[in-house]
């Protein structure tokens, strides 16, 4: 097989916060809220520094109880409680958006926030977006988009679920043929590592079809910013691969076009965000249609959520949603909102592209 | 005497796990959850990853905190209560002194988890 690289820029611009999760978490004792800003310290040096001052005990009796108000709970009321002035844990901060109030608690004071998912970081504790999730988010896009991939030969109904026929696109090598594998030849590099000013903490907001009510739920996420630029490159090895790419502008409206049609059309207009580029979605929260082939899929997801004791899943779910603090953008036409609602609504996970060939 | 030792650990965790409290419904369920036990060993498993490449006089302040966790962790949920009483794990984690304790803790932690799916923990 002839090998010819060529190179693209990836430009994304998040439109709304997006959240690459690194799989661990804080829990609701492991920040400090304080003027302005969520600071996460690092909790070994904290717990170190309670150890010298004599405070490990009563430390450990903070974690154990429970104060009827959700903010007598929090780490710093434990700093304030004991007059700790030090704040030089390690660790970083996080600036308040303002709009991370606990709605569901008692007390709706600010601060008092639970949980938060963590954003995948490289091993200098910096903030970055791994390759292999914009990836998959490509893959995603090409998967429905062409037809001889989304059609019932991708569900793989052999064994106790349906699940995806993970040999539909041809791949890895295979004694006799020529090594054939599309997604090898599309090589997507990791961003950048950005500063933890592109982050905020965003909480997850459901809006159902049904009832068209939208409500907070205990789960925040730190996430980048709307208008946050990250630059990817992608380099493709065969002219298959070139290819796809290059339409890969066009199949994203296509994707965002179905989806639409499939999906966001049952929700009210003011909550979907327009356009400026092309779309994807990317990371958590962006909801199982945009992660899946889901004309597939629809059917087979409802059907996982069955189960009597969890919550189910009606019609085709609830548009995935977050509150952060309004953008404008300036577009060669004119200056435009980022959303069209008045309640700082984002959805999910939402970006824009635009991809340039880099020629050397 | 230690409590964990290399020849022991295996066999003091399949003990724990039969002893653990069952749902009163249905005897073949755990009353603690994949999740909540999967919690406890995500603490330790990168603890594990990090004694190979470290010193263990670095890591001295992760376990310190590692037990507080345990102890919070417990604090919020009775059943994680019952598995960290009976496996243990806090009088064990005063026990770590060196690389090597660490790591066996670890593995018992592991060896935890897995009889904890073995004895029908569900996903």
């Amino acid at each position: 097989m002839k090998t010819e690289y060529r190179t693209f820029q990836f430009s994304l611009l998040s439109m709304a916060p997006i959240h690459i999760g690194s799989g661990d978490k804080y829990t609701s004792r492991e920040f400090i809220y304080e003027n302005g800003y969520f600071y996460f310290p690092d909790m070994g040096k904290f717990y170190n520094r309670m150890v010298e001052k004599g405070y490990d005990q009563k430390f450990e009796r903070f974690l154990q109880e429970r104060k009827p108000r959700a903010s007598n709970n929090r780490l710093i009321s434990f700093l304030l409680d004991n007059r700790i002035s030090d704040r030089d844990f390690g660790g970083y901060r996080i600036k308040e958006t303002g709009l991370e109030t606990e709605e569901n608690d008692n007390d709706s004071k600010l601060g008092a926030i639970n949980e938060v998912v963590k954003f995948m970081r490289d091993p200098f504790g910096t903030p970055y977006i791994p390759g292999s999730s914009l990836k998959g988010a490509i893959r995603t896009i090409l998967m429905n988009t062409n037809p001889d991939w989304n059609n019932k030969k991708v569900v793989d109904t052999r064994g106790k679920r349906p699940k995806e026929n993970k040999n539909m696109i041809s791949w890895g090598a295979k004694k006799g043929k020529e090594f054939n594998d599309l997604f090898n030849a599309i090589r997507v590099s990791d961003s950048k590592p950005f500063s933890n000013e592109s982050l905020i903490l965003v909480q997850k907001w459901d809006c159902s079809a049904k009832l068209l009510k939208v409500k907070p739920l205990p789960l925040y996420r730190e996430a980048i910013a709307p208008l946050t630029k990250v630059e990817f490159t992608i380099t493709t090895t065969t002219a298959e691969a070139a290819t796809l790419i290059e339409k890969f502008e066009d199949k994203a409206l296509e994707f965002y076009k179905g989806y639409k049609n499939f999906f966001l059309k049952d929700f009210p207009e003011d909550k979907i965000q327009d356009n400026i580029d092309y779309p994807i979605y990317l990371g958590a929260g962006s909801g199982a249609w945009t992660k899946t082939i889901f004309k597939q899929a629809n059917g087979i997801i409802q059907d996982r959520h069955k189960k009597p004791v969890q919550t189910k899943m009606k019609g085709k779910g609830v548009l995935k949603l977050t509150k952060a603090p309004m953008k404008s953008v300036k577009t060669t036409q004119a200056t435009r909102k980022l959303i069209m609602n008045n309640e700082s609504f984002y959805e999910m996970g939402k970006a824009n592209f635009m991809i340039r060939e880099i020629l050397q | 005497m230690a409590i964990l030792t290399d020849d022991n650990y295996v066999d003091k965790a399949e003990k724990v796990i039969k002893s653990l409290n069952r749902n009163k419904r249905d005897p073949k369920l755990f009353i603690l959850t994949t999740s909540k036990i999967r919690n406890l060993l995500n603490l330790t498993s990168t603890l594990f990853d990090e004694s190979k490449v470290r010193e263990y006089k670095d890591l001295a302040d992760k376990i310190a905190y590692l037990r507080v966790q345990f102890v919070y962790q417990s604090g919020r949920e009775t059943s994680v209560k019952d598995l960290v009483k009976k496996a243990e794990i806090l009088d064990i984690l005063k026990e770590i002194n060196n690389k090597e304790s660490l790591q066996r803790f670890c593995r018992y932690m592991e060896a935890l988890v897995a009889y904890f799916r073995f004895y029908g923990g569900k996903d």
